[in-house]
């Protein structure tokens, strides 16, 4: 089956392949969720941390995912603003509230891992800052797509906020490069190799493809219902202006 | 006892909860539009030309 990047521009298209595909999603979603679960409850305990460390399966994992969305979102204001593309602006408002819910597992899950490693909740270090700016970066952004009723307005204003709140992303990336934190350096992705033993790292990767599906597959079926919410949008004025025609093109009545 | 299982369960407890929220409302959202589009366009009441 030969598809073009055009094919994926219209929103048929799209729905059609999406029907294809979400089944696939889920089930693979559900395999990587059972075998990271397993992995996070079947690694040893860490050496220093003990068993708080099991919070590092599901904290990491969801950061990563909150960048990845940020990243698409700022991928698809790109496409809406430069190329037009019919789908880049519902790709864009479905990814936000989504982006918003894996930044707050994120920041939950640190601070309840902070209390018994660090003694506090929260510090505002560059690492902590920086990610709960790209939480408030979320919320107004979903607060911004509320206030303009008109979707292409909302969508062109929207693209550039998220473009400008970019440059949140690899602050938070190198944060802990950049300045000295209490939050630990990246010891996944680094130069020299993986700081994690084996044993540990892959339910670590396990739980990110998993949190990395579950996103897809959300993200794919929000598209999903953003299509036919515009639809009904759609219809509801085309319905409107019809009756409003049919009302004008009546005779006056008749007094009797 | 696990030392700090307190932490820990609330941790899996808020990422568990958040998680199911976030797909119970992406299938909440996608059964009200398909109402909404079924009331629009009565004729078309089949879910797999609605959509």
């Amino acid at each position: 089956m030969k598809l073009s990047v055009t094919a994926y521009s219209n929103p048929g298209n799209f729905l059609r392949i999406a029907a294809k595909l979400l089944p696939w999603l889920w089930g693979a979603t559900a395999f990587a969720f059972a075998l990271g679960l397993f992995g996070t409850f079947d690694a040893p305990p860490d050496y220093q941390q003990g068993e708080t460390a099991r919070i590092m399966y599901i904290h990491v994992p969801a950061a990563w995912t909150a960048m990845l969305a940020y990243t698409l979102m700022a991928t698809s204001a790109l496409g809406s603003l430069v190329w037009r593309h019919p789908l880049a602006d519902a790709a864009q408002k479905a990814a936000a509230p989504l982006g918003a819910a894996f930044t707050f597992i994120c920041l939950v899950t640190g601070a309840l891992w902070g209390k018994p490693m660090w003694g506090t909740y929260w510090v505002w270090d560059a690492r902590l800052t920086s990610v709960l700016v790209l939480f408030l970066i979320y919320l107004g952004l979903i607060a911004l797509w509320q206030t303009i009723e008109d979707p292409s307005r909302a969508g062109r204003a929207v693209s550039i906020m998220t473009l400008v709140g970019f440059i949140n992303i690899p602050i938070v990336k190198f944060s802990v490069d950049w300045w000295n934190t209490l939050h630990q350096p990246a010891s996944v992705f680094r130069m020299e190799g993986s700081a994690i033993a084996g044993s540990m790292l892959w339910p670590l990767i396990a739980m990110a493809l998993a949190y990395t599906l579950l996103f897809a597959t959300l993200h794919i079926m929000a598209i999903r219902n953003e299509i036919m919410r515009r639809r009904a949008r759609r219809l509801a004025i085309t319905l409107a202006a019809v009756g409003e025609s049919a009302m004008a093109s009546m005779p006056p009545a008749e007094a009797s | 006892m696990v030392q700090h299982g307190g932490v820990i369960m609330a941790a899996f407890l808020v990422t568990g909860i958040v998680l199911t929220g976030m797909i119970a409302a992406v299938f909440i959202d996608h059964r009200a539009q398909l109402r909404t589009l079924r009331r629009l366009l009565p004729e078309l009441s089949d879910r797999r030309r609605c959509v």
